[in-house]
């Protein structure tokens, strides 16, 4: 293939890894940023760059016209959205196709198909063959019809966006007394999240395991699934730990589930990567959640256990190559296991905004860091809290349990709070530990704790604080710190706005 | 230099001097001292004392510090004998607990109470946008609500005062 202007129409970590592989492949790595991320890693690494807008990703990322024209400004030949932002959205993938230019993903029929998710269950029941959860057929904006139908399927119920993802837009009622005010929180979410309020209703599976298949099809017929994901480990529905191959899936269960993702993925046309999210209940039943059309946050713990590396597949599919590989020739080796890195308050899970003033990360065998952390960044208000993939491979799931605790204790992560406490002390979990747990672990069956350190330990860490404020009261009695350049090199910063 | 330093509802004194190259440490009412060797500076305090290496990233804006450790961060208040001189000069402010302050940056999605409202402690009062993720603020007392002083839509920083409750005695 001859060198492409591949543009990456996303930010942070994702826009770093698509960049990767873009360079690896001979291929040109282009940028887009806002105004907010201007001194993003993002920026830096590629070979040219286009300001798309302000800070809210409303005038920046999600802007269709702002990106594409930024695109051509940049001779884009591709473009790839990563995840989040526009990446489920069709009229993007359409608009990308109409300005010439190729989209990483699947066509944008396929897209708005999976995207309503009311329609993605019709399809991938109907065409896909894939068993459901009871619920709603159709997205619904009126309380009181929801309320009804709601009656009908029965409590626990949950309540989804129609335009969905990632957590936001859905509320779990218990009862029929809550219903109501969750529905209309739910309402606002979604409608500000996507610019689409429309909800749907599911019945609730009491005690789930959620179960993903990565697929991924050529544009020539060959469908491959790079096996099942494991991301039980969640709070307020959004994935804290994914881990590959799942502990709790059997050889038989497995071998089904990944025979009904790639059957699906073939009927209905799909092509390039995607994952097909399961509920199983306690005895592995499955049922079909939603079809993710773009590339998961969690990607690399597949990476990990098979060696594909997803995105130059898709690089590849998307200019009409064959899939790298055939479905024989992939295999589980060994366990993976991601921990999403997030700046909030472990104990509140309160998102934290700020400067990222240590930044230290693990390295050695079998840990990947997927990051756009530097010392000195600004964490902007507007995105995601997700600042780190701090992913490990172990021969075995125990090794990577201890690789997991090792590399979390080596990394350095000051000046916010970040959630890895609460991934050390999930690693120590029981259940977690024994593999068995469901997606109910975070608030059943383990409770994050604010530690309290030993009288050693505490009596260290003072002396660390005393001897850091006494070298800023003391310029010059201490080893020199770097901290008067820091006014420096902000008056430069400044001076570049 | 002597520090204070409170962790939880207890306060710790750590002497830091420097004599020659070296510099030593006293820990509260210890009675020896001890040379410490940094390993490196910067907000990295790692050092080592009596051979043993300890592992440390500090961050200390005004009197808060947060100590880097790998099982989760400490924070501690820390003040120097001299801060806490000049401040007892100037007299401390008085914190309140009745007021409603912005925990995080963010964007105002609804204000759930009007100026006069009785709303109870504990439930929601105002609804908060901050990564994307709505948040609801609590009223931290029952009270009647004597002034708002954000709107709806509006950008607020940590820390920002949002509404004033005066409480109801029961």
């Amino acid at each position: 293939m001859a060198p492409k202007r591949i543009l990456v129409a996303n930010r942070g970590e994702i826009a770093l890894r698509v960049h990767r592989a873009v360079r690896e492949m001979g291929h040109v790595p282009l940028a887009i940023y806002s105004k907010a991320d201007r001194l993003s890693q993002h920026v830096a690494k590629a070979d040219a760059a286009v300001c798309v807008g302000e800070g809210p990703s409303i005038h920046s990322y999600l802007n269709i016209d702002a990106v594409i024209s930024a695109a051509k400004q940049l001779k884009a030949d591709a473009i790839h959205p990563g995840y989040g932002f526009l990446s489920e959205k069709a009229e993007f993938a359409k608009a990308v196709e109409d300005a010439g230019i190729v989209f990483i993903g699947p066509p944008g029929k396929v897209i708005s198909t999976m995207g309503d998710k009311v329609a993605a269950r019709k399809t991938m029941a109907g065409i896909g063959g894939l068993p459901l959860v009871p619920g709603s057929k159709d997205g619904m904006t009126d309380e009181n019809e929801a309320f009804r139908l709601a009656k009908d399927i029965g409590y626990p119920i949950m309540i989804k966006a129609l335009a969905g993802g990632g957590g936001r837009g859905m509320r779990l009622v218990m009862e029929e007394g809550e219903f109501l005010s969750l529905f209309r929180r739910a309402t606002s979410e979604a409608a500000k999240a996507f610019g689409d309020g429309r909800l749907y209703l599911e019945r609730y599976v009491t005690s789930p395991h959620h179960i993903e298949v990565q697929v991924i099809a050529d544009q020539h017929g060959n469908v491959c699934h790079l096996f099942e994901r494991e991301c039980s480990v969640q709070r307020r529905h959004q994935k804290v730990i994914e881990e590959s191959p799942s502990p709790f899936v059997s050889e038989e269960t497995r071998a089904k589930i990944c025979e009904a993702a790639v059957k699906a993925t073939k009927e209905i046309g799909y092509v390039n990567a995607g994952t097909i999210e399961f509920l199983m209940d306690d005895k592995q039943n499955f049922y079909f959640m939603e079809m993710n059309t773009r590339l998961q946050v969690e990607h690399p713990v597949s990476e990990w256990v098979t060696g594909i590396d997803l995105v130059k597949e898709q690089i590849r599919i998307a200019f009409g190559e064959k899939l790298s590989f055939r479905q024989s020739d992939l295999r589980q080796r060994g366990h993976s296991i991601e921990f999403r890195v997030n700046a909030e308050d472990p104990e509140k899970f309160l998102p934290q905004a700020g400067r990222v003033t240590g930044v230290s990360f693990p390295g050695g065998l079998g840990v990947r860091v997927d990051s756009h952390l530097y010392r000195g960044y600004e964490i902007p208000v507007f995105y995601d809290s997700m600042i780190a993939k701090i992913s490990v491979w172990g021969a075995t799931r125990a090794e990577a349990i201890a690789r997991g605790k090792a590399v979390l204790q080596e990394t350095v992560l000051n000046g916010i709070k970040t959630n890895i406490p609460l991934h050390l002390q999930l690693l120590e979990n029981e259940k977690f530990v024994r593999g068995n747990y469901t997606t109910r672990l975070i608030g059943e069956d383990f409770h994050y704790q604010e530690r309290t350190p030993d009288a050693e330990e505490l009596k260290m860490a003072m002396i660390a604080a005393a001897v850091s404020a006494y070298g800023k009261e003391y310029k010059g009695k201490c080893p020199e710190e770097d901290e008067n350049s820091r006014w420096k090199s902000t008056g430069r910063m400044e001076a570049l706005r | 230099m002597l520090f204070f330093i409170r962790y939880q509802d207890k306060e710790y004194q750590v002497r830091v001097e420097s004599r020659g190259n070296q510099l030593f440490v006293k820990f509260d009412n210890e009675t020896t001292e001890d040379a410490v060797d940094l390993l490196y500076f910067g907000n990295d305090v790692s050092f080592i004392r009596q051979d043993k290496v300890f592992k440390a990233n500090v961050v200390g804006e005004k009197e808060d510090f947060t100590v880097w450790r790998p099982q989760g961060n400490l924070n501690f208040r820390l003040e120097s004998e001299y801060r806490r001189i000049v401040g007892m000069l100037r007299g401390q402010e008085l914190g309140d607990e009745n007021n409603v302050y912005a925990k995080m940056p963010g964007k105002i999605v609804k204000i759930m109470a009007k100026l006069g409202d009785r709303v109870e402690k504990g439930n929601p009062v105002i609804v908060m946008e901050a990564m994307k993720m709505e948040n609801e603020i609590r009223a931290t007392v029952t009270g009647t609500v004597s002034n708002i002083s954000v709107s709806e839509g509006q950008a607020v920083e940590t820390g920002a005062l949002l509404m004033e409750l005066k409480p109801i005695e029961e």
